[in-house]
């Protein structure tokens, strides 16, 4: 069910808005930093993104806006954040007008659509029947996909792999979805948190899936990396 | 553990591990190749050295051995310039098959000596330059016996 209950604020107030909001996802993310959650820290991944996103549109509305142009913010008061479509089209200004370097930069492009997020090399035998190791060129994508449903934001991550070599596709990974976007790719890393914003800010994970062969620790830093 | 997002799965790994083994498999069979190729044809210089030192210089292996290894150094490379003619010669009777058998069989034991010894020396000198005479092998009794007519 979309959110309808949609109001246009002063751009001061949503700034004031936003900040506090961020403020609640600061003090969520230094619980989870401490282990005050049961779960562990990959499973709030998607979660993470998500703050980065409302990070970078609360920079984008301060850049933008000053008293003499300004713009409002249409705020999704069902959930008690900004309405998704306004904070998808800010993550991208942030980055048309910021331009970060690095993962920020591929992280934030993700919630526009898949993004690529690295590109590797790998040796690998996959679907050779002389067991030879070939070098397999991977494009690593990345993407965030936002849902409303009743008063939640549902944020969705998914890690797709990318390769003209079919063979590796079809037959290095033990779990794989086909992207039915784009060609050639199969997404490797699914995870779903539930973000609900009633007064106090809550979070649940909703569930994961992931490849033998990812390297989820290893993506685990880089997200780090780019919130600390 | 690597840091790549994705990573290779257990039989990328293994198949890797048997590439890494087969690699060093093939270069310590070559250089066990190698250094067995540059004993053999230390041995058979020496032998070809007293061959060619004893038709042309009538010396002995015993009165060689009382010389220095400058001195031995010399007398290898004075063998080598007289060799060269000869070894081209030799090379031709090769290469006329008749007269070439013929020589062959009366000769067999004599015939490519100086073709055989220009051979090595060239191979040592390949892998330890101008100080390539193994004075070491002349001192001590390894001395290579040919099989008569395959030399």
């Amino acid at each position: 069910m979309v959110g309808l209950n949609v109001r246009i604020l002063d751009y001061m107030e949503s700034i004031e808005r936003l900040h506090e909001i961020i403020i609640k996802f600061g003090t969520k993310i230094d619980g989870i930093r401490n282990d005050n959650y049961s779960l562990p820290f990959h499973h709030w991944l998607p979660f993470l993104a998500f703050y980065l996103a409302l990070q970078a549109q609360a920079k984008t509305l301060e850049y933008l806006n000053d008293k003499h142009v300004n713009c409002g913010l249409a705020w999704d008061e069902d959930i008690g954040l900004p309405s998704l479509p306004s904070l998808i089209a800010d993550v991208g200004s942030y980055i048309r007008y910021f331009n970060p370097q690095g993962g920020l930069h591929m992280l934030l492009e993700s919630f526009c659509g898949w993004s690529l997020f690295e590109k590797e090399e790998i040796s690998c035998c996959c679907g050779s029947r002389s067991f030879k190791l070939r070098k397999v060129a991977l494009e690593i994508m990345f993407n965030h996909i936002l849902e409303v449903q009743e008063s939640s934001v549902v944020v969705k991550q998914f890690l797709g792999v990318r390769t003209d070599d079919l063979n590796h596709l079809e037959h290095h990974y033990n779990f794989k979805k086909q992207s039915q976007r784009i060609d050639n790719l199969y997404m490797i890393w699914l995870c779903r948190n539930e973000v609900k914003n009633n007064g106090s800010l809550e979070i649940e994970y909703l569930g994961s899936e992931q490849a033998e062969v990812f390297n989820l620790p290893g993506f685990q830093n880089r997200i780090m990396k780019l919130i600390i | 553990m690597s840091n790549a997002l994705v990573l290779q799965n257990k039989r990328d790994e293994a198949m890797e591990k048997i590439g890494k083994f087969r690699e060093t498999n093939i270069m310590d069979a070559n250089n066990v190749g190698k250094a067995e190729k540059l004993n053999e044809a230390k041995r058979r210089i020496v032998y070809y050295f007293l061959e060619l030192a004893g038709n042309n210089l009538t010396v002995s292996k015993d009165q060689l051995k009382t010389m220095n290894q400058e001195q031995l150094k010399e007398v290898a490379n004075f063998i080598a310039e007289k060799a060269r003619k000869r070894a081209f010669l030799q090379a031709c009777f090769y290469i006329f098959p008749v007269i070439g058998w013929m020589v062959f069989t009366f000769r067999s034991r004599m015939i490519f000596t100086s073709f055989w010894y220009l051979y090595y020396r060239k191979i040592l000198m390949n892998a330890y330059g101008e100080n390539y005479f193994p004075y070491n092998n002349l001192m001590v009794n390894d001395i290579f016996q040919p099989l008569i007519g395959l030399d």
